[in-house]
């Protein structure tokens, strides 16, 4: 697309030659109308398998219609708590609701089906199956479905016309939705997950660093997707590294430093990337009445 | 079929010739190397197992057993485990069997269903435990599967020497069997026999199975990335038991069809091994139950071919030991031509870049 100088060109500028047209880094959205809670943690309690606590003692509320979203230092037990949400590991203390239901000793299908959707942390390790089809990989979660198959036997054609559709609407270049999925790039893949992760109606949306490793223009795919869905009703937990994405895309944010909530910022328009440093690292900490409002009563 | 596909299968076909013409060419240094008339070897390995309607028959009735075996190899690495107990099913299916054909009389046709439903049973059971043990105990399943084998082979041997041998005969083999037992066979002046039907059924069985049900989609998911399985929600540990399971009935049936198709009496006193040679078929199929009878023809006329050959010339059957080993030893090698495929690929998305196709993915 051409050699230009550093100092000639902006982030904006190259974003828009490395997708060949205007993308919109500042994300736009309406503000959030918050519901009735989703998500209700009590005094959750996890160990890590050295025995240490990754998660001390945390309570939040997610409610319908908003974005939260997690900052925090990786490694400070963000991924254990999504593994707790998706049924992926098991809490030692304290309770997680989610739609009222205590999923204590539900099963990972079980949590799936009261409507919760999961974007992974690493999409080639627990996202997709590599050697197989972009459509198998959508279908995964949901090919027992009566719409794919009855009595155990798949429906070929639904399928197929499945996988199309899904193609188009989430904007997957491929040749067709039967090549392998590990021929794609990293963004196309990515929105393959998102295909099959909000495509069956979720209520929930647990989405762990939904961008890393993603282009530009397919980053700017995800973040639309996600604010519609927000828009639409859906609660969405949104964990990221990437400090600018929270504090863009989240309507309210909890910082996290040693598997304990220690700052709350119920509205995201006024906070700086300096400020929420400080709390990441531990250096401040919000007083426990401040950090108690989030979870909403 | 899109181009990646198109030289993915090129690829494949590629290596597979290779493979085998590296094989053929090592015999022939072998050959040359050994014999004093390499012609005479050549002629008994090559063009001997055409020679008759006989020896074509010992071809397809050779590939038969290996059907069986390499389904099981096919449904159990499919799932993403590395349990060899095809071997150790197998051969309890012959012990089934040979239960059933001596000691249990029924009305033909009945019978011999009995026993490869019998069999069956025990394979699938002998299959499971090691699927447990992982399960429960995460005890590697190659370890107890390769434990188990031997197990099984002394179990059956013992069972034959102490309950089911011709006392009146100074060799070792088992009473005859019941005439309602045997498989009848298909064509007259060969030994091909109704297992073979059976085998080439299981076939298409398992590749309806694989690809056609849930069950086999949610086996092929596990069998490629296990954490996403469980992520998705697929009950990994079921799925993981039940391919094992299958794989062991598959074997299993394979044991008594071999036994009441080509014997009337059980006379191994070692397992024959078709478990092992199996992996090979399997490998051979590129894990695809619709190329399983092909595979099993190959290694099966190899055999023939070999055993021509040690009959009729100065060199030991032993050589397609060596095939065999070259031809896993040449697939299982991922690399091989990967430099040529990613050559390929690349060529491919220029040309589709060039003519404003989708290639390049963006």
């Amino acid at each position: 697309m051409g050699v230009y100088n550093v100092s000639d060109v902006s982030e904006q500028d190259i974003s828009n030659l490395m997708v060949g047209r205007d993308v919109i880094l500042n994300i736009e959205k309406t503000p959030a109308s918050s519901g009735k809670p989703v998500i209700q943690v009590k005094d959750l309690m996890i160990l890590c398998d050295t025995g240490k606590p990754c998660i001390n003692h945390i309570s939040f509320t997610l409610r319908e219609g908003e974005i939260l979203g997690v900052a925090g230092v990786e490694g400070n037990g963000q991924s254990e708590l999504v593994e707790a949400l998706c049924g992926l590991r098991k809490y030692n203390a304290g309770s997680i609701q989610i739609c009222k239901t205590e999923i204590k000793k539900l099963s990972i299908s079980h949590i799936r089906g009261l409507a919760v959707s999961h974007i992974p942390e690493d999409r080639m390790t627990t996202g997709v199956a590599p050697n197989l089809s972009i459509v198998e990989n959508i279908l995964s979660d949901k090919i027992s479905d009566h719409k794919f198959s009855k009595h155990g036997f798949i429906n070929k054609k639904k399928i197929k016309q499945y996988g199309l559709e899904m193609v188009k609407q989430y904007q997957i270049l491929c040749k067709n939705p039967d090549v392998r999925i590990d021929s794609l790039s990293g963004g196309n893949i990515q929105k393959a997950v998102l295909a099959r992760e909000l495509s069956n109606q979720p209520k929930v949306i647990i989405a762990d660093q939904p961008t890393r490793g993603v282009d530009v223009g397919a980053t700017e795919f995800i973040h639309k997707r996600l604010i519609a869905m927000r828009d639409e009703g859906k609660a969405v937990l949104l964990i990221s590294s990437d400090l600018n994405e929270v504090i863009g895309l989240a309507d309210s944010i909890v910082v996290f430093h040693e598997g304990q909530i220690v700052a709350y910022f119920p509205d995201t328009s006024k906070i700086t990337e300096l400020q929420l440093g400080g709390y990441m690292l531990g250096i401040h900490k919000q007083s426990s009445n401040e950090i108690k409002e989030v979870i909403h009563g | 079929m899109d181009s990646n596909k198109r030289i993915r299968l090129m690829v494949d076909l590629s290596k597979m010739a290779l493979t085998i013409l590296v094989a053929l060419a090592l015999v022939i240094l072998i050959v040359l190397g050994t014999s004093s008339d390499p012609m005479n070897a050549f002629f008994n390995f090559f063009i001997g197992p055409f020679t008759s309607l006989r020896r074509i028959g010992n071809i397809i009735e050779a590939a038969s057993p290996l059907m069986f075996t390499s389904l099981a190899v096919i449904m159990i690495f499919g799932a993403g485990q590395f349990s060899m107990i095809a071997e150790g099913s197998f051969f309890i299916g012959t012990l089934g069997a040979m239960i059933i054909a001596i000691s249990c009389p029924l009305p033909p046709g009945l019978h011999p269903m009995i026993a490869l439903l019998f069999a069956g049973i025990l394979g699938a059971a002998v299959a499971s435990i090691p699927a447990l043990l992982k399960v429960k105990w995460q005890v590697s399943e190659v370890v107890t599967s390769l434990m188990f084998n031997y197990i099984v082979q002394f179990f059956t041997v013992y069972m034959l020497n102490y309950y089911f041998r011709e006392t009146s005969s100074s060799s070792v083999a088992s009473r005859l069997f019941l005439e309602t037992s045997t498989l009848p066979a298909l064509i007259d002046g060969t030994r091909i026999h109704f297992g073979v039907i059976l085998a080439i059924l299981l076939c298409i069985l398992a590749y309806l199975l694989l690809y056609r049900t849930t069950f086999g989609m949610k086996l092929r998911i596990t069998g490629d990335n296990i954490t996403f399985a469980n992520y998705s929600g697929i009950k990994v540990t079921k799925i993981m038991i039940l391919a094992q399971i299958i794989a062991g009935a598959f074997a299993g049936i394979g044991g008594a069809s071999e036994l009441l198709g080509m014997y009337d009496r059980f006379k191994w006193t070692a397992s024959p091994g078709y478990g092992w040679t199996g992996i090979a078929v399997a490998l051979l199929a590129r894990n695809n139950p619709l190329m399983v009878p092909v595979a099993a023809l190959f290694i099966g006329y190899l055999n023939v071919g070999a055993n021509i050959m040690a009959r009729n010339s100065d060199v030991s059957s032993d050589v397609v030991v060596i095939i065999q080993g070259i031809i896993i030893l040449m697939i299982a090698a991922e690399a091989l031509l990967n430099k040529w495929k990613q050559k390929m690929i690349v060529k491919a998305a220029n040309q589709d870049t060039a003519t404003g196709g989708d290639g390049a993915n963006v």
